[in-house]
């Protein structure tokens, strides 16, 4: 079983290196990453730690950039499978649940994690320029990982949820606006109350609200990557953050994986088809019934019969 | 149209929200009522100016706490190191505090911060511009109005600073009364009229000039001829009252003054002088006379910064780093167009992203530090009573990172990175034990500016023989004691606009003929020597150029002097002249481990000293 589940991951691989585009967005990060270090060298003799410096901004590049992806692009990938109408189709080719999670979301992943990786070389030139150790890269190399791991499968299980791709957005936007922001918050107001004299500082509400922010910051990646920058960091790569981060992101598979059927067995959104009939019908093109590119399923249809076989 | 109660709720946890978020500080325990800037309105640029604060306890409890002052961005963000000060405030009383920050020409934010019960509280302010030029204030009594000169800024005499450094910005002093003072403002006063600081006396409210304590006898201000010389600083008398002269006719008056005082220098003026503006032509100086004006602190710790950097291969690591650029984009396109194994590309991509790791990691470890080093550059100013009076620029070049407490021996000591961009994790605390706790990261380096005074058993001379004739020195011996520096590079004796070269033999310094003229050193500047530094394109950063083998730290000596008169090639262009009954002997040699700083895991020290010393030239001995 799950061989047969992997050869669709295999293929989605195969598939993605063909494209050009990959290619070139590679070289494209990659690039944008020499050219980094290159003003980084330049300033240098102004800046006493330019190394650190030019990781600093490498590493919150690459937060905002996977916190985005995970908004936009790992949050989609069932749902557009929904939208489409491709999800009976490809369950036609003989493809089981674990192999669509697995080829439509793992790959989505892998691809930003090897990204991430093809960084490496040059994030180790910023132990040359001074101010950061191999250690820390790797920390948070791995702290990186871990946060996609989390991201990843917790927009798939948005995406396995949600009947439209909209929805699966919002929720995963409000979802980190809630782990990121509200600590924060939280904190302020109850710092607030405790000064005007409504909480006291043994108040279970306090207590609670106080247990609540230092799970989230135990958690999170944002406060992993401070830890790590700040000078003399010696401790191991894999901390509380990495762990929870992976198996918070193996639960929301876990998760993705039992709610699967019952939530792709429903009929897929009707206004979405009223929509596109609209649509439709002010373009002057004939009614698909909400199949949009039947040429493309048919190919992609075969594409996977042929591997699956 | 009816609005619903849980709708109304809503809103009015938003609102109440929102309230508690903006207006947190409604209840402080501390209030501050009035900060001062520099001496006058306006502090002064590129120098350490003291910030004084008014804040009060509110409560019935007394207020003991650390109060933080922090340069900010108008987006909040921290810039340079922070500056700490522990107070203590009994209740309901006031207390002035003084910090003493380093600050340029722009107009920054600050926040004045500190901790209480339920957190931190803070307060932000915006500084004045500061001046370029320098500056003169009156003294003042605070518990009378004493006469306001129009023009002129008045500054309570409570709120001199105690230490010498904090009072660098201040250039001369009015005064119409004898300040009343404890001992360390009083010798902060002494010690700064010493080091160049000029003192405008006028008779007091009894029609008197003041009469000063015994306590002032250093200042010989018995002498009934103005001006009065002491060190490099002058006292003039008036024999007028503040309250009987307008400000026009004061500022003729001290105008006169330095003006005399220059006419004099211009009648001795002789054929010697080459640079008289009215045959000036620039074809006369020569070649690798660059015209510039004082080298900033800044440019100094960037240069020290610069020399403490270990000396990487960046041709190869871009050379490198292009090449894997160019395995990222085209090199793993071209694969994938050889072979349809995806396995085989993805083994590749991993595997040349492990070697290339490999590559890098090892330049990186190459160009790691060994050893912790600190450069340095020290003038060091003779003061009465065995005291030296320290102005440092060092770089501290950090093997393995962590938090470094840099100190030196001695009290009162004034510490600033000088960082007009960059975050400086640290605290520093100056004045008495003044120290300067600062994160520095592994494998890289830390730069300080630092002004001290440290007790220390300084050598002193005596004039032999000395003689002179139509400005030019003829004869000079000075005999040195047992505490003259032992590792000694350079010993030069300004008398007039010419720097005469001193030898040392046994316990005397002789001239032995060889003297240039102070125009032409001054107009050296290392810092613009393109044979060591140059702007790194595109930008202007200034970096070192390969040929540092022959860059040594004895190049920095013109900087060192422009530094100790206050003088750049383009005043020396109109001539220095030091005044006639006076004569300074500069001593450049190694830096002695008791001006170095505190810190065990520094192992390697590198650096020069200029030691300073004025010589009052009253006997012409042949």
């Amino acid at each position: 079983m799950l061989r047969g589940s992997l050869i669709f991951t295999s293929f989605a691989l195969k598939k993605d290196i063909r494209l050009k585009r990959t290619h070139l967005f590679r070289f494209a990060s990659i690039g944008i990453v020499f050219l980094i270090l290159f003003s980084s060298w330049l300033t240098s003799s102004r800046i006493t730690s330019p190394g650190l410096d030019f990781f600093t901004k490498i590493t919150w590049l690459n937060f905002w950039l996977v916190t985005l992806a995970g908004i936009g692009f790992f949050s989609t990938a069932i749902t557009e499978e929904k939208e489409e109408h491709t999800l009976p189709l490809l369950k036609l080719a003989g493809l089981n649940t674990l192999a669509l999670l697995l080829g439509k979301s793992t790959v989505r992943a892998l691809r930003v994690i090897l990204l991430l990786l093809g960084q490496l070389p040059f994030l180790m030139l910023a132990v040359a320029l001074g101010g950061i150790t191999p250690l820390q890269i790797c920390a948070t190399i791995v702290a990186m990982i871990a946060y996609v791991i989390l991201i990843a499968n917790f927009s798939l299980l948005c995406s396995v949820y949600a009947k439209r791709s909209g929805v699966a957005i919002s929720l995963v936007l409000a979802s980190l606006f809630i782990f990121f922001v509200s600590p924060s918050i939280l904190t302020k107001i109850s710092a607030a109350l405790q000064l005007r004299g409504y909480l006291g500082a043994n108040d279970l509400m306090t207590q609670n609200l106080k247990t609540y922010c230092d799970f989230c910051n135990e958690i999170s990646v944002i406060e992993q990557i401070r830890l790590i920058l700040t000078t003399g960091y010696s401790k191991s790569v894999i901390n509380a953050q990495v762990g929870s981060n992976f198996l918070i992101g193996a639960f929301c598979f876990l998760t993705s994986w039992m709610i699967f059927d019952h939530c792709t067995e429903n009929q897929p959104a009707k206004k979405k088809e009223t929509s596109n009939r609209t649509k439709n019908r002010k373009s002057g093109r004939p009614d698909q019934g909400g199949l949009q590119s039947p040429g493309k399923i048919f190919i992609l249809w075969q594409e996977v019969q042929t591997h699956y076989s | 149209m009816k609005m619903t109660l849980p709708k109304f709720g809503f809103k009015w946890i938003i609102y109440f929200t929102m309230t508690l978020l903006l207006f947190p500080r409604s209840v402080e325990a501390l209030e501050i009522h009035d900060i001062r800037w520099g001496f006058g309105d306006r502090p002064v640029a590129y120098k350490i100016n003291p910030v004084t604060i008014l804040i009060e306890n509110t409560e019935s409890k007394p207020f003991e706490s650390e109060l933080r002052l922090q340069r900010k961005t108008l987006r909040g963000e921290q810039i340079d190191i922070a500056l700490s000060a522990s107070v203590y405030i009994a209740p309901f009383e006031k207390k002035w505090l003084q910090f003493y920050p380093y600050l340029t020409e722009s107009t920054d934010n600050w926040e004045v911060s500190w901790k209480n019960e339920n957190g931190q509280s803070s307060q932000s302010f915006l500084s004045p511009r500061p001046i370029v030029k320098p500056l003169k204030i009156q003294l003042a009594q605070p518990d009378r109005i004493g006469k306001v000169v129009p023009g002129i800024k008045q500054f309570p005499e409570d709120l001199f600073p105690p230490i010498l450094g904090a009072v660098d910005s201040l250039n001369e002093i009015i005064l119409d009364h004898v300040p009343k003072w404890e001992k360390s403002r009083r010798n902060a006063f002494l010690q700064w009229i010493y080091s160049g600081g000029v003192v405008h006396l006028f008779e007091n409210s009894n029609g008197n000039l003041p009469t000063f304590p015994e306590s002032y006898a250093s200042l010989k201000l018995n002498q009934t001829s103005s001006p009065v010389h002491y060190g490099n600083g002058v006292i003039y008398f008036y024999h007028k009252k503040l309250d009987e002269i307008t400000f026009s006719e004061l500022k003729q008056m001290l105008v006169k003054n330095i003006k005399s005082v220059g006419e004099q220098q211009a009648r001795e003026e002789t054929k010697y002088n080459l640079y008289q503006r009215s045959n000036f032509s620039y074809n006369q100086l020569p070649e690798n006379f660059i015209q510039s004006s004082i080298t900033d602190d800044e440019e100094l710790l960037v240069a020290l910064n610069e020399l403490s950097k270990t000396k990487q291969i960046w041709y190869f690591i871009f050379l490198i780093s292009f090449f894997y650029l160019i395995v990222t984009g085209p090199g793993y396109y071209f694969i994938t167009k050889f072979s349809a194994n995806h396995y085989l590309f993805y083994g590749i991509y991993l595997g040349s992203t492990a070697l290339f790791c490999l590559i890098f990691l090892i330049i990186g470890e190459y160009s790691a530090n060994s050893t912790s080093r600190i450069h340095s550059l020290i003038i060091a100013n003779l003061l009465p009573d065995n005291e030296l009076d320290i102005t440092e620029w060092s770089c501290l070049g950090i093997a393995s990172g962590g938090n470094f407490n840099i100190s030196h021996p001695g009290n009162s000591h004034i510490y600033s990175t000088c960082q007009h961009f960059s975050k400086v994790n640290g605290t520093v605390i100056n004045g008495r034990e003044g120290k300067m706790v600062v994160d520095i990261p592994t494998n890289s380096s830390r730069s300080f500016f630092h002004r001290g005074k440290i007790s220390a058993s300084s050598f002193s001379v005596q004039v032999n023989s000395f003689l002179s004739s139509e400005m030019k020195l003829e004869v000079l011996a000075l005999e040195i004691d047992k505490y003259f520096p032992a590792e000694v590079d350079q010993i030069h004796f300004l008398y007039g606009s010419k720097l005469y070269k001193l030898h040392q033999e046994g316990n005397q310094l002789v001239f032995r003929g060889a003297f240039r003229k102070l125009s032409s050193l001054l107009g050296e500047n290392t810092l613009l020597d393109q044979k060591y530094f140059a702007p790194a394109k595109p930008t202007s950063f200034l970096s070192l150029q390969d040929q540092t083998k022959d860059l040594s730290l004895n190049h920095f000596f013109p900087i060192l002097l422009q530094r100790v008169l206050s003088r750049s090639s383009r005043d020396s262009l109109h001539q220095y002249r030091a005044p006639n009954n006076h004569g300074k002997l500069f001593v450049l040699g190694e830096i002695p481990d008791n001006l170095f700083l505190n810190s065990p895991e520094v192992t390697k020290k590198e650096g020069l000293v200029l030691y300073c010393l004025d010589i009052p030239l009253t006997s012409r001995a042949g």
